[in-house]
């Protein structure tokens, strides 16, 4: 196979596993698309096998490294931007809020993934006599303290930036939970 | 990985010796295991290589990597 039908038998799987996928989800399947993701990637990974050609080398790698340092800091900025203005907009809909959190949950998810790999291939890169494991081993604790420290955090946040008064529905009928400023909402509540 | 971004700082000859062994830039690529694009932004010193690809380079062209590229 050249790399040109592999470009082609590759957005063919695409085009195939996007509308298997749509299908699924309006089918309410959502073991099917699981499936269906699987499936394309074996097939997409035993179709690059039969390429004889050079479909990437050093200069696509370092290309993509460099593309990827931009995605996560574009992203990290956009995604942080969006908290705020939701943070911003939570009095229109106390829902905001959480959406926020989880942005800004995602963000740090993001840039500590990026850590953890790029500490990994800095230990691989370097031979050093102490592997990843090792280190992993020995920085266990700070990140279990760590983590204990975001749990709390983001059980104190949430709890801080979530709304206390507001109007709840709640069997049908709108209640109060504290003071709300607002007026009772117009919209049934279901 | 490149070994510097200061493309301005270094000539090769690639184009020269590959016109001389008849080679297309297709036939140098797979000789060095890499894509033709890649001998085109070498060609004209748009990219600097790894070392090991200026060491493939220079072996497919018969030269050394001094030879090769010039700082």
């Amino acid at each position: 196979m050249t790399s040109k039908q592999y470009q082609g038998y590759r957005i063919a799987i695409v085009i195939m596993l996007s509308a298997s996928i749509s299908v699924a989800i309006s089918l309410e399947n959502y073991i099917a698309p699981v499936i269906a993701i699987a499936v394309g990637l074996i097939l997409i990974r035993l179709g690059r096998q039969k390429v004889k050609e050079v479909l990437a080398d050093e200069r696509d790698y370092y290309m993509a490294g460099t593309a990827a340092r931009y995605s996560i800091s574009i992203f990290s900025v956009i995604l942080v931007i969006g908290m705020f203005i939701l943070m911003a907009l939570q009095d229109k809909n106390p829902e905001f809020a959480n959406i926020a959190m989880l942005l800004a949950y995602l963000t740090c998810g993001l840039m500590l993934l990026n850590s953890v790999v790029f500490h990994f291939l800095k230990t691989r890169e370097s031979g050093s006599k102490v592997g990843f494991a090792k280190k992993f081993k020995h920085y266990l604790p700070f990140f279990l303290l760590a983590l204990i420290v975001a749990i709390i955090l983001a059980i104190a946040s949430l709890r801080m930036f979530t709304p206390e008064d507001e109007w709840i529905c709640a069997d049908g009928n709108w209640t109060k939970h504290g003071n709300p400023s607002a007026t009772r909402p117009t919209e049934k509540c279901r | 990985m490149p070994l510097s971004d200061n493309f301005n700082s270094m000539t090769n000859n690639i184009k020269e010796l590959r016109l001389r062994h008849n080679l297309t830039q297709e036939e140098l690529a797979q000789k060095v295991g890499v894509r033709r694009e890649t001998i085109l932004f070498l060609e004209a010193g748009k990219y600097n290589p790894s070392l090991k690809l200026a060491h493939d380079t220079a072996a497919a062209l018969g030269v050394t990597v001094d030879e090769l590229f010039r700082f």
